[in-house]
C-alpha cells in the first residue's frame, strides 16, 4: 500500500513538473510571437485595421473582458462535450471493430478515406440539421473528434506483440480482460497522444460551426467583429481561440498521471 | 517411463481410444499456411506422437522445422490442416488449469510487477482452478524462492535482467500446476551456464509432479541432458525422424552426468540424425 502511495506521489510531482516546464515553454513561445508582432506593427507603422499592436488588442479585451470571456467559455463548453462524445464514441467503436476482425476489415477503408475528406464542409448542413445553437456545434466538434481516435486507436491495439495476443488466448482470457489489462495499457501513449490532436480538432469544429451560424461563443465573435471592423476586438477573439485550442492539446496530458496508477487494480 | 512410451506408439491406437496414461496423442497430423495462389507452406509432415503422463519429452530439429508450431497444435492455438489431435480428459477444455505454455520470450506485461506477473494465469481464469487465491499464493512463494527472484517480487520487468525475465515466466508458468508444460525454447537467449542451471531446475520441479512436459529446443545437448525422450523433427515439412529414449536415469538430473560416455554417446548418436536427416 505504501508502495503505491509513494507511486503516486512520485507521479504526481513528475507531472507538475513537466506541467511547469511545459507552462514555461508556452510562455517563452507567447512572449517571442508578442515581441515579434509589436515589432512588425512598429517598423512597418501599421495602421490598426490591418495589424493592431498587441496594446491595442489588450485594451480591446480589458475594455469589456466579460464579455469575451463569456463567449469564449461557451465556445470551450461545447468543444469539450464534443471531445467527451466524440472520444467515447470513437474509443467504443474501436473496441466493437478491433473484436470483429470481418466487419474491421470492411469498415477500416471507409473510415480512413472520411479522414481524408474535408468535415468542416458539413457545417451548413449540420446547422440546417441540428439549428444555430448548442447542438450543431457539439455535433460538428464530435465528429473531428472521432475518426482521429478510431482509426489511431485501432492500429495501436493491432500493433500489439502478436505473443501477448497469444499468451492471453492461451490462458483464455475473455475480450474485457484482454482490453483492461493488455490492450488498454498497451495502446495508452498512442491514444493519448489521438486525444490531443481530437482535442485541437473539438475546438477547431466548435468555432467553424460558430462561424457558419450562431449566436454565441468565439466564431460568434470573430464573424460580429468582422461586420463591424472592429479589428481588435476580432484579434481578442482569435487570441483567445489559439489559447483554447493550446489548452485542449494539453487536457489529455493529465490522463498520464491518472490513469497507469490504476491498471492494477482488481489484481490480487 | 520411456518404455512405455514406446509401447504406446507401437500400439497405433485411434484418436478415440486415448489411453489413460497418454496426455496427447497426434495422429497422422499435417499442417500447412496460406493454401493461397502463391503456393502453401507445408509445416508438418504427418506426425504421429504420444505424450504419456510424467514424461519429459524434447523435440529436436533445425530451425525453422515447425517445432513451435508443433507446440501450438498441442496447445489447440492452431488446428491441423488433416489428421487429428485428441486431449486427455479436460486438458484442453479447462486449458488455463491443466496446461501451461512458456514462450520463447518472456512475455510479461510491462506495466505489472513479477508477482502479479506470475499470478496472471490465475487473475484471468479464477473459476478455473479448484485450489483458491491462498494456495496459488502459497506455491508462487515456493517458486520464487527456488528461482532466486524472492528479493525482486515488486519489481517491473524492465528491472529486471533478460535471465530472470525468463525465470519469471518460468514461475508464471508452474504456478499453475499443469498437468502438461509446454515450453517453446525457454532457454534459447540465456547465457550457457545459467542456461544449464535454469533447465536443471525446471527439470527437477516438473519431475516431482505427474506432468507431462513437451521441451522444444535445438540444442542436442539440452534435449539430452533434461528429457526422458527425444523425438528428432527434419527440415521442413517436418516428419519424426528419430523417436528414442534416453539413457539416462529419471527423477533430477546432475550436471556431473554430462561427463559420462552413455550420455555422450548419446548426444553423438543424436548429432548424426540430424546430419543425415
Amino acid at each position: 500500500m505504501a508502495d503505491s502511495r509513494q507511486d503516486l506521489l512520485k507521479g504526481f510531482s513528475l507531472g507538475l513538473r513537466t506541467g511547469a516546464a511545459t507552462v514555461t515553454n508556452i510562455a517563452l513561445a507567447v512572449a517571442f510571437i508578442v515581441a515579434l508582432w509589436w515589432s512588425i506593427v512598429a517598423i512597418f507603422s501599421l495602421p490598426t485595421f490591418l495589424l493592431p499592436s498587441p496594446a491595442e488588442v489588450a485594451l480591446a479585451f480589458f475594455h469589456r473582458p466579460a464579455f469575451f470571456l463569456q463567449h469564449a467559455q461557451v465556445t470551450a463548453y461545447h468543444a469539450a462535450l464534443g471531445f467527451i462524445i466524440g472520444n467515447s464514441l470513437g474509443v467504443a467503436l474501436a473496441i466493437v471493430l478491433y473484436r470483429f476482425t470481418r466487419i474491421r476489415t470492411l469498415t477500416m477503408p471507409v473510415l480512413i478515406s472520411f479522414q481524408a475528406i474535408p468535415i468542416v464542409a458539413l457545417a451548413p448542413i449540420l446547422i440546417v440539421w441540428f439549428g444555430t445553437g448548442m447542438a450543431s456545434k457539439v455535433v460538428m466538434a464530435s465528429i473531428l473528434c472521432f475518426f482521429p481516435i478510431v482509426i489511431n486507436t485501432l492500429q495501436a491495439f493491432s500493433s500489439i506483440d502478436r505473443d501477448y495476443a497469444e499468451l492471453f488466448d492461451f490462458y483464455r482470457a475473455n475480450y474485457a480482460q484482454k482490453l483492461k489489462l493488455l490492450l488498454f495499457p498497451a495502446s495508452f501513449t498512442s491514444i493519448v497522444a489521438a486525444m490531443q490532436i481530437s482535442a485541437g480538432l473539438a475546438v477547431v469544429g466548435t468555432i467553424v460551426a460558430e462561424l457558419t451560424g450562431s449566436d454565441r461563443g468565439l466564431g460568434h465573435v470573430l464573424l460580429n467583429t468582422s461586420f463591424r471592423f472592429e479589428i481588435p476586438s476580432m484579434f481578442v477573439a482569435m487570441v483567445l481561440s489559439a489559447l483554447l485550442g493550446i489548452v485542449f492539446f494539453n487536457m489529455p496530458r493529465v490522463l498520464r498521471y491518472v490513469i497507469p496508477r490504476s491498471w492494477k487494480l482488481g489484481l490480487v | 517411463m520411456p518404455l512405455l512410451a514406446r509401447e504406446l506408439l507401437n500400439v497405433g491406437m485411434s484418436p478415440d481410444a486415448l489411453p489413460s496414461a497418454a496426455l496427447v496423442a497426434l495422429t497422422g497430423v499435417h499442417l500447412s499456411f496460406g493454401g493461397g495462389g502463391n503456393g502453401e507452406l507445408k509445416v508438418l509432415d504427418g506426425i504421429d506422437l504420444v505424450i504419456p503422463r510424467g514424461e519429459f519429452l524434447a523435440v529436436l530439429g533445425p530451425s525453422g522445422c515447425g517445432k513451435s508450431t508443433l507446440l501450438r497444435l498441442v496447445a489447440g492455438l492452431l488446428s491441423p490442416t488433416a489428421g487429428s489431435i485428441s486431449w486427455s480428459e479436460g486438458l484442453i477444455e479447462r486449458r488455463p488449469s491443466r496446461m501451461a505454455m512458456n514462450f520463447q520470450k518472456p512475455v510479461l506485461l510491462p506495466w505489472l510487477s513479477l508477482e502479479q506477473n506470475a499470478l496472471l494465469p490465475f487473475n484471468l481464469a479464477k473459476s478455473e482452478f479448484d485450489k483458491g487465491m491462498a494456495e496459488a499464493k502459497e506455491r508462487l512463494e515456493r517458486l520464487l524462492q527456488l528461482t532466486g527472484l524472492e528479493p525482486f517480487r515488486h519489481y517491473l520487468p524492465h528491472e529486471l535482467s533478460g535471465g530472470m525475465q525468463m525465470r519469471a515466466a518460468l514461475v508464471r508458468t508452474l504456478i499453475v500446476q499443469p498437468d502438461l508444460v509446454l515450453m517453446d525454447e525457454p532457454f534459447a537467449a540465456i547465457d550457457e551456464l545459467t542456461r544449464e542451471g535454469l533447465g536443471r531446475d525446471f527439470r527437477s520441479i516438473v519431475a516431482r509432479s505427474d506432468a507431462g512436459t513437451i521441451f522444444v529446443t535445438h540444442s542436442i545437448h539440452e534435449a539430452a541432458f533434461l528429457a526422458d525422450r527425444v523425438v528428432i523433427l527434419s527440415p521442413r515439412p517436418s516428419r519424426i525422424l528419430a523417436d528414442l529414449a534416453v539413457p539416462l536415469p529419471g527423477g533430477e538430473r546432475d550436471i556431473s552426468q554430462r561427463r559420462n560416455d552413455v550420455y555422450l554417446d548419446f548426444c553423438d548418436s543424436l548429432r548424426e540424425i540430424i546430419a543425415n536427416g
